[in-house]
């Protein structure tokens, strides 16, 4: 798997748990983690099993992303768009959690591609909210408008306490994502995969790919944002994203792969780390063998009998030892 | 490249040829003692040349020998911030599992990057031509293995940004 996958695998299933079996009653109770601090919390009562509340909470946003009770702006237009009546929306929502649906899996459409479609929709919750701004943008840009009220610059948070930001304009939007990491190592070699980025969009394949530039300083763009998201130990990537790249069926896939950019990065240098630890330790492993190779055969034999320094003794042996 | 490569290779193994006679020589100070006089360094007289041997300024390889123990010091090239974590990855590795390794020093000597102390009971315990093959085999699959290591990390942020930026062609 390169690309991460919008909707989410465990909340699928337990849909489709629950769809397959709606008639018999179920207490569930069950809360899960996504990454960069999502979760959701499903609720079904045993005496309505045909309703399912769901609750998200998002990342905790910094000060400069705006937040309307609680919800990117956009997001409630959003669901009721995406999801219709199957989907109400709960006010106020969970303690702890940022949004509280109730879905009616009665009102599922009975064909069942259409009804698996909207379940797979369902569960890529994540995007529908967290991506509810980028998505406004993008509409407009494709559009070539700008949104109103959105002509400067906006910051929309997608990890706890960091944002990364759009200059939407009409006929072109600069996201500009200061790209941080905890680790040392993980810094290093983010930095070198976001080199990558600007290699790759350099190749002839992909002329027509949104322009990408990296910098270890803030770019102009990002003046007038706070000064403590400006600074970025991995550097701040910037991509320009044009109306031809969000055009028809490419939004959606603008909108998830952008929303979640430092996920993708950050997911692909772990599996590198972990590739890197599964060669050097074969490699370790091949040269002790190179190692016991030098050891003489009669060493070895020697070796083994070396090796019990403590012999077991039964109680008979003992005790004929100690009187003789 | 491969060429300078192994005439380093070469050197080395040619001077580890002739260092590696160590005999059995219980210490000088302390009474029924025996330990690496290289390490200790009690007496000089007990001490022999040390050979240093160099690639260019960032890949040196010193030699120190005594009578009865020999230490091997290597310092890898480290161009750029990539392979030096590749390389402290690795030796942490190593040195991690220094138990299975026995020949590993279990700190490297100041200013170079791994070293390995064998002794009289090493040459004892192994073949003489095959510890030194083990040596140099390492330093060589140490030096091939760093930059492919590296190609394939560039490989893979390679793949992993044109995938992303496809997504929007």
């Amino acid at each position: 798997m390169i690309l991460l996958q919008s909707p989410s695998r465990f909340l699928l299933q337990v849909l489709l748990n629950r769809v397959q079996n709606i008639d018999k009653g179920v207490e569930l109770d069950c809360q899960f983690a996504e990454f960069d601090d999502v979760r959701y919390h499903i609720q079904v009562a045993m005496r309505y099993p045909q309703f399912m509340q769901l609750s998200m909470s998002l990342p905790i946003p910094p000060p400069e992303t705006i937040f309307f009770d609680g919800l990117p702006f956009g997001a409630i237009e959003a669901i009721k768009a995406e999801y219709g009546g199957v989907v109400q929306i709960l006010d106020p929502p969970r303690d702890g959690y940022n949004l509280t649906m109730k879905i009616n899996l009665a009102k599922l459409p009975v064909d069942e591609e259409e009804q698996y479609d909207l379940l797979v929709r369902i569960a890529s919750l994540r995007e529908v909210v967290l991506g509810a701004p980028l998505r406004l943008i993008f509409k407009h840009l494709a559009s070539k408008t700008v949104a109103p009220g959105l002509d400067r610059l906006v910051a929309l948070v997608h990890r706890p306490k960091e944002s990364f930001f759009l200059v939407p304009g009409a006929d072109k939007v600069t996201v500009v994502f200061p790209m941080r990491f905890k680790d040392s190592v993980d810094i290093i070699l983010a930095t070198s995969f976001l080199q990558e980025f600007v290699e790759a969009r350099r190749t002839a394949g992909l002329n027509n790919a949104p322009p990408c530039l990296w910098s270890p300083t803030p770019p102009l763009e990002l003046e007038g944002a706070p000064s403590e998201a400006l600074t970025a130990n991995a550097g701040f990537v910037t991509f320009v994203i044009f109306p031809r790249h969000v055009e028809g069926r490419k939004l959606d896939r603008a909108v998830w792969s952008l929303s979640t950019f430092h996920a993708y990065v950050s997911y692909h240098v772990k599996c590198s780390e972990g590739f890197m630890h599964t060669r050097m330790r074969r490699r370790v492993e091949s040269l002790i063998q190179a190692l016991d190779r030098a050891k003489t055969d009669t060493e070895k034999s020697k070796n083994t009998t070396q090796s019990n320094s403590f012999k077991r003794l039964s109680l008979k042996e003992i005790q004929s030892s100690s009187d003789p | 490249m491969a060429n300078t490569l192994r005439l380093y290779l070469t050197c080395i193994r040619n001077t580890l040829e002739a260092a590696m006679c160590l005999q059995n020589f219980p210490c000088q100070e302390v009474e029924r003692h025996n330990k690496p006089e290289v390490e200790l360094k009690t007496s000089p007289e007990l001490l022999l040349n040390h050979v240093l041997i160099c690639r260019n300024e960032a890949e040196k390889c010193l030699i120190e020998t005594s009578i009865n123990s020999l230490r091997i010091s290597i310092k890898v090239k480290q161009a750029d911030e990539l392979e030096n974590i590749l390389t402290k990855k690795f030796l942490r590795f190593l040195s991690m599992r220094a138990e299975a390794f026995q020949v590993l020093r279990r700190k490297p000597v100041q200013g170079y990057d791994i070293s390995f102390l064998i002794t009289n009971y090493h040459c004892e315990d192994m073949q003489k031509n095959r510890l030194i093959d083990f040596i140099v085999q390492f330093m060589e699959a140490r030096i091939l293995k760093q930059i492919c290591m590296k190609r394939s990390l560039n490989t893979r942020g390679r793949l992993v940004a044109t995938e992303f930026l496809k997504q929007f062609i």
